[in-house]
């Protein structure tokens, strides 16, 4: 069974920032392009406090790499009918996602999950979720998911500071196996 | 009346790309005939038109994410033609070109088997077709083999390290131009790979591809009926070939033998139009390439992994070339047939990629400074390589301003067309031919034998979105009788 870690300091990586944010998405597909929209107003803001990374997908490669972290951010778009504008929460490792995985793809968790299971511990990691509506082949953001974005940014003010309101809470926990 | 079946798997899982399979039941649960489907659309070959000819190796590299080096190069090599740079002739790439673009190569085929292998392939040896569905992944193979996924893992990344040091980028990279390349290997970049302070060094990938081919036969020795029989089919094969004979994926003439391991034909590539023909089907956006010498009915090939190893002559690596001769030994020397050797196929081809890359690494000349030739510009060029799932073709033709008015590309797939639909069908017969019901494991069993050829559909046509694997049931009235989503 996994152990509980309440608190960390460090990354794991030489050089590397207290959090990494890793953006997930594709900006010629529309609203998929909300995570890299969400990374690049980031680093405008505050690009040196924070490690913040853009992919299009998540691979296996990246729990290899989130398992020397203490603080992950992900965020992605979505089209969950129950997030209204965006999501932000706490995600641990479930082996019971795993069956969601197909070819070389991790959704959040399963990444979490395979660098728990693999590498003996997973980041105490966040997934902001904001929602999209509009996928299709196309350079930028539907004027409803650029609002989404706006929200969830604003939302996300701790980063700014290189901090994440989870941190400190004890539900935010750094598994262990 | 008539009470068969129509079985749709849809889409297949665990291959790059979006298709389908049906298998029709006759009244008495007979499989009368089990088809490969391409659903979907793409016509990159049209999108080009028009578009000035040095876009090319860029441009079209976004056919797909799994890999784009391959079609990077293979457009590279035309478009070196139509700006006068031809292997072989008086105008070539500089050495430290090619050998910027062959390392780059065989990184790419040495992550995308790793991939292809490890991440996909390796959950259906672990756990077995009927195994929990849920285990069939690369967490259930970090479950099961934890150590096994460690090293795949790390593998897979050293070859998209190799990829962005020699590319620029991991996926789509840039650094293939007309007639050169625009990057060179710094030393800095080269201890990278060497020295093991960052990531594990080419001699440990060395290390850890042999005890990947270890894994396959260890399983081939418990499992040999199996592996040597499941979906086998006989066929002809066409690969690379040096002049010399030698296993080539970057650049050579093509080579043809039949079931037997005969030699049918050997080909320079810029005769392709003259040596193969492209047939349609109404029910598959992939076309069916075939030996135009043996006709469309029986000019059928394979290519791949395991047609390279039946044609070449040796792998000029030494530690792949022991596991040749063992490959070659089982057959008698003879054409492999086998569906499933494809893997052992497609492992041997990883040790002996990172046996060319180690050596390309040690090579002084991935730091000099030539990086550009210049010939006397053509209309027309043909670029070929081998991919990592088979032979690509590129060719393109320009019109007096440089912009692109002709392009055919037969992708690695497209060639494997009839024989994956072959596969496909002789799986079906196995395991579903008599069954009054159809199970998960069932249709599982039939992708497996389709992914033994590494299908990328996306290249082939055209990949969006999520790949669950839905599977409906229909009477021959059409009625759904049943349905299995996973």
């Amino acid at each position: 069974m996994p152990g509980v870690r309440s608190a960390m300091s460090g990354s794991g990586e030489a050089g590397a920032k207290r959090i990494l944010v890793c953006t997930i998405g594709n900006p010629g597909r529309g609203d998929d392009g909300l995570g890299w929209a969400f990374a690049d107003a980031l680093e405008a803001q505050c690009g040196d406090t924070l490690d913040i990374e853009r992919c299009y997908q998540l691979a296996p490669e990246d729990a290899e790499r989130f398992a020397r972290r203490e603080h992950l951010v992900l965020v992605d778009a979505t089209v969950a009918a129950d997030v209204e504008t965006f999501r932000r929460r706490m995600i641990v490792p479930d082996d019971a996602n795993t069956a969601a995985i197909s070819s070389h793809r991790l959704d959040p968790v399963a990444a979490v999950t395979l660098a728990a299971r693999l590498y003996g511990r997973a980041p105490r990691t966040e997934l902001i979720e904001i929602r999209g509506y509009r996928f299709e082949l196309d350079i930028g953001l539907s004027e409803a998911a650029a609002v989404n974005l706006d929200l969830a940014l604003a939302a996300a003010a701790d980063l700014a500071g290189g901090e994440t309101a989870a941190m400190s809470r004890d539900d935010a926990p750094i598994v262990e196996s | 009346m008539n009470t068969g079946q129509k079985i749709v798997i849809d889409p297949v899982t665990r291959v790059e790309g979006h298709g389908r399979i049906t298998v029709h039941l006759d009244e008495n649960h007979h499989v009368e005939e089990a088809r490969l489907h391409i659903v979907e659309f793409r016509g990159f070959e049209k999108f080009v038109h028009g578009r000035p000819y040095w876009e090319v190796p860029v441009l079209v590299q976004r056919l797909c994410g799994i890999c784009p080096v391959s079609h990077h190069l293979a457009g590279a090599k035309a478009i070196d033609e139509i700006v006068g740079i031809s292997p072989g002739s008086d105008h070539t790439l500089t050495p430290t070109a090619e050998k910027m673009r062959r390392l780059m190569h065989y990184g790419q085929v040495f992550q995308s088997h790793v991939l292809h292998f490890f991440y996909l392939c390796s959950p259906d040896l672990l756990f077995g077709i009927d195994g929990e569905v849920e285990s069939r992944n690369i967490v259930g193979v970090a479950m099961a083999e934890p150590e096994l996924a460690k090293k795949a893992i790390l593998m897979r990344k050293f070859g998209q390290e190799i990829i962005r040091a020699t590319a620029g980028k991991k996926v789509h990279g840039i650094s293939a131009v007309p007639g050169g390349i625009h990057k060179t290997l710094s030393a800095e970049e080269r201890d990278y790979f060497l020295n093991g302070k960052e990531i594990p060094a080419i001699d440990t990938m060395i290390d850890w591809a042999l005890e990947g081919l270890d894994f396959f036969k260890s399983f081939h020795r418990d499992n040999r009926e199996w592996l040597d029989g499941y979906a086998a089919v006989p066929s002809s094969h066409m690969g690379m070939v040096r002049k010399d004979g030698a296993l080539d994926l970057y650049h050579g003439d093509l080579k043809v033998v039949d079931a037997e391991g005969t030699l049918l034909q050997t080909f320079d590539y810029h005769d392709y139009l003259n040596e193969l023909g492209e047939e349609t089907k109404s029910w598959s956006y992939m076309k069916f390439p075939y030996l135009r010498s043996l006709g469309r009915q029986d000019g059928w090939y394979r290519v791949g992994p395991l047609p390279r190893l039946n044609v070449c002559e040796f792998l000029p690596s030494p530690l792949a070339q022991k596991e040749f001769e063992a490959f070659r030994a089982y057959t008698g020397g003879r054409a492999n047939n086998m569906s499933m050797h494809y893997h052992w196929a497609r492992l041997i081809e990883v040790v002996h990629a990172a046996e060319v890359i180690r050596d390309l690494l040690a090579d002084p000349d991935l730091q000099k400074d030539n990086l550009i030739a210049r010939g006397t510009a053509a209309g027309e060029g043909i670029g070929v390589v081998e991919a990592p799932r088979g032979t690509l073709f590129h060719h393109y033709k320009v019109d007096d301003a440089g912009r692109i008015n002709f392009c055919n590309l037969i992708v690695s797939t497209t060639n494997n067309n009839t024989a994956m639909n072959r596969a496909v069908a002789a799986a079906a017969e196995d395991l579903m031919e008599g069954v009054p019901e159809v199970t998960e494991a069932m249709t599982n069993g039939v992708e497996v034998v389709l992914r033994a050829y590494d299908p990328c559909l996306s290249c082939a046509t055209h990949a969006v979105g999520q790949m669950p694997l839905r599977i409906e049931l229909y009477d021959a009235g059409g009625t759904l009788r049943d349905v299995r989503v996973r």
